[in-house]
């Protein structure tokens, strides 16, 4: 029979079609069943030796080696076993391989081929390929000019080497066991009375249940979960989510309450008075050391008539007024406090007069915004402000290149074509990267700041959009088009008239989604650099400040909410 | 005249749409073509204004070969040829005073069509279109807003804008209920004696090519079978071209 030509065969009440067949696509065909089944293999041992190392018995001698890792075997040895079982295991009927490959076994026609057959089919694999793969490996061991991926590759080319020479794409092994192995298109036996097993009892569904039970067993493991160290640590997350519901945003205007008491360094001959406890006024006394002294000295001081449970701060002031922070103070209920300190190393010239300052902060004025809120304000709106402008401009910059790559407009001739390939593969490229990454080189090119984050999103806006917009150009109704150019029209004109008409619904939409998006990525790209509120936020997270984190976290959040039913409507009203 | 002379067409799966298609069709006269659904009747008109490509044959029209024609030749000859389709192919979003101003467009220049600049003539010439197909009222309603016999009628008028001299109509009344059909085929027929188009259409139902047709050309995979006036088909012609079980209906 020769290729590319059909035969109709009568074999009783079965009519056979065998088209004609092309030994490249059944040589194509066995070589793809044969890899997965050798990957799936391989996947099995390694995943298998990695849930075993994880017993007690190896982990322990894992730690301990140094030199050979436990449980070892080269990986050449590992992929010729695999080579070996795999034709095995496809020889016997349908492998995971054939099944992806879509292969068939047939004898003389007929799909009915004795399982004596097939496993004489498979035996004569494995002693094809076992005695080979020994040879080579002891030439190996001896000689170290074999290497190793030669024993791997070197038997597999022998054996098809034999399929490309064969008219059917049978290889040797084939044409001594009887047996054709094909793709579907090659035969097709139309025989509707057997009804065929389910899928987990054949050898390919049991292997692709296998991988899949071991897949996720395997990933337990790698990804380390650990649901009692959830429960077991939740205390350690408390003081976090109470500082994240607690923002900072307004605060009473502080007023201060001061205090103060003379202190001279070295003692004179007239030391200065001690200050007294003016009934109803903040007073400050020092009840030990006197009011004079040197450097280092202990002195106790005590405060009243300050307000109750109140924080503040202590400070020494020198002869020329300059304040040096001495530490923090709190008032107890009745507005008193005490506290004792060495006097500190301060400048001045002998017999001058220096001062310790208490400073109470009061929250006693009118609610006013704190500083963290009006940043956060400030930024966000520089971050809303980056949305639009990324937007924008990405979708004017991705129109044109999304009609350059949309297939049914672009692949009519080799020159267009070709642009189509290049920009599609150019777009793919761009929008792998994620927009953080982008915006850490804009970083570095235009300087930290919102232009970077802006260029960043830009970009992947584009990508994307390139891509959403093609695709809504290739699926639009081919009838308008065939109206309008039949009418004489040139293609500028269909793609007006046709064309754009179609796409704006989808347009629209894209576009709404692609905002949306834009404003969550705004948002987290000040992070590296880029601009906007996460410059902020990760500057407070780094320095523990979770209060004023929350205050970034609930702007961005309300600002997304708002942003999404703002879109939510428009979508509505547009399209 | 329109010659049609040795057209086949091949698809790239092997699928013989046409061949050896060969007739001639004179000025003025109103051919139907009939046959089952994929006999080639819609590849045939398609490949007359070149929507698809022959695979081989000639279509010679007043004396230009079509299907020798370069990009710019083709346009000029398509603004001459006008279509009608099945599926009426309207733009769906844009309103119906468009889409008849659409059947302009290789008549004006490129980029002020793209603006939406058209003549006053051309305006005008687009409401008296609709005028004549009856639905003058409902030019600035969206195309999908109307029902199938209108957007048929309004596909006509986009035809009609055109001022061609053949018109070419791929199974137009396929979509519509018998007095719909009725009152399209009775527009084309008016185009046909009036306006002196010649027009090649391709039916389903066999008593309208009767009732209309000057000429019924009848195609069974790829093939022309008859050729001839539309009395000449009798029951054994019929199940000829229809094959052995078919039976013929009625459309009232």
């Amino acid at each position: 029979m020769s290729e590319n030509q059909n035969e109709v065969l009568r074999r009783g009440d079965k009519i056979i079609v065998a088209r004609g067949v092309s030994r490249f696509k059944v040589a194509r065909h066995r070589l793809t069943g044969l890899l997965t089944d050798v990957l799936a293999l391989c996947y099995l041992y390694a995943s298998v030796r990695l849930l075993v190392l994880q017993l007690p018995k190896y982990k322990e001698a894992v730690k301990a080696s140094t030199g050979q890792p436990v449980l070892y075997v080269p990986w050449a040895i590992v992929i010729s076993a695999a080579i070996v079982v795999a034709l095995f295991w496809g020889s016997l009927g349908r492998s995971l391989g054939g099944r992806m490959g879509n292969l068939e076994y047939s004898r003389n026609g007929s799909k009915e081929v004795s399982i004596f057959r097939r496993l004489l089919h498979a035996l004569l694999n494995v002693v094809g390929m076992v005695p080979v793969y020994i040879a080579l490996w002891w030439l190996h061991t001896h000689n170290p000019r074999f290497e190793t991926w030669t024993l791997v590759t070197l038997p597999l080319l022998v054996l098809f080497l034999w399929a490309l020479v064969d008219p059917k794409g049978r290889t040797l092994v084939d044409r001594i066991a009887g047996i054709e192995v094909s793709p579907p298109e090659y035969r097709e036996v139309v025989d509707v009375r057997v009804r065929p097993r389910p899928w987990y009892t054949r050898s390919w569904g049991a292997a692709a249940l296998a991988m899949l039970i071991l897949s996720y067993t395997t990933g337990w493991v790698i990804t380390k979960i650990d649901l009692n160290a959830l429960v077991r640590d939740a205390p350690r997350a408390k003081p976090l989510f109470v500082d994240l519901v607690t923002p900072e945003l307004f605060e009473r205007t502080p007023t201060d309450q001061i205090a103060r008491a003379k202190y001279q360094i070295p003692c004179s001959g007239t030391p200065p008075a001690p200050s007294e406890v003016v009934p109803g006024k903040p007073s400050l006394i020092i009840t030990r050391g006197g009011t004079c002294g040197e450097r280092g000295d202990l002195i106790a001081i005590r405060g009243e008539n300050f307000a109750p449970n109140a924080k503040g701060l202590l400070f020494w002031v020198d002869p020329i007024g300059m304040k040096d922070r001495i530490r923090g103070i709190q008032t107890d209920a009745d507005g008193k406090f005490e506290y004792t300190f060495n006097v500190p190393n301060a400048r001045g010239t002998d017999y001058e007069i220096h001062e310790v300052e208490a400073v109470i902060s009061v929250p006693a004025g009118p609610w006013r915004a704190t500083v963290t809120l009006r940043m956060v304000i400030d930024k966000m709106i520089e971050t809303i402000f980056l949305a639009l402008m990324a937007t924008t401009l990405g979708v004017i910059i991705s129109i044109p290149i999304s009609f350059l790559s949309a297939r049914n407009l672009m692949i009519h001739n080799p020159v267009s074509a070709t642009v189509y390939y290049i920009t599609r593969t150019i777009m793919n490229i761009m929008r792998s990267i994620e927009p953080l990454i982008w915006a850490l080189i804009f970083v570095v090119w235009v300087g930290i700041g919102p232009f970077a984050g802006v260029l960043a999103l830009t970009l992947h806006t584009v990508a994307a959009l390139a891509k959403l917009y093609s695709e809504a150009i290739e699926s639009i109704d081919p009838g308008p088009i065939e109206a309008v150019t039949a009418t004489g029209a040139d293609r500028i004109q269909t793609i007006a008239y046709a064309v754009v008409p179609q796409m704006i619904p989808p347009f629209i939409a894209f576009t709404i989604y692609r905002w949306d998006i834009n404003v969550r990525m705004s948002t987290v790209i000040g992070l590296v650099g880029g601009g906007g509120i996460g410059f902020l936020l990760i500057q407070w997270i780094n320095l523990l400040q979770y209060r004023q984190a929350a205050t970034a976290v609930w702007a961005i959040a309300l600002v997304v909410a708002i942003m999404d039913y703002a879109s939510a409507i428009v979508r509505e009203k547009l399209v | 005249m329109l010659e049609i002379q040795h057209l086949t067409k091949i698809y790239e799966d092997g699928t013989r749409a046409l061949h050896d298609v060969s007739f001639t069709v004179r000025d003025g006269e109103f051919v139907i073509l009939i046959g089952l659904s994929g006999s080639g009747k819609s590849t045939l008109l398609r490949c007359i204004n070149r929507l698809v490509e022959p695979t081989s044959g000639k279509v010679i029209w007043n004396g230009v070969d079509i299907t020798a024609a370069s990009p710019k030749e083709l346009r000029e000859i398509r603004r001459n040829i006008g279509m009608i389709f099945q599926q009426f192919n309207l733009v769906k979003r844009s309103s119906v005073m468009t889409n008849v101003l659409s059947g302009r467009l290789g008549y004006v220049n490129t980029w002020a069509s793209v603006l939406g600049q058209f003549s006053k003539e051309d305006r005008q010439r687009a409401l008296a279109s609709l005028a004549r197909v009856g639905i003058s009222e409902k030019a600035y309603n969206r195309a999908d807003s109307l029902s199938g016999g209108q957007q048929q009628r309004v596909g006509i008028a986009r035809a009609l804008m055109q001022a061609p001299k053949l018109m070419l109509a791929d199974e137009p009344v396929a979509s519509l209920d018998p007095a719909t059909s009725h009152s399209v085929l009775k527009y084309l027929e008016q185009l046909n004696k009036e306006d002196g188009i010649t027009v090649l259409c391709s039916l389903h139902f066999l008593s309208l090519a009767r009732r209309y047709g000057s000429r019924i050309i009848a195609l069974k995979a790829g093939e022309v079978v008859f050729d001839g006036l539309p009395k000449d088909i009798d029951h054994q012609r019929f199940q000829e071209i229809y094959g052995e079980e078919a039976i013929e209906v009625e459309i009232a």
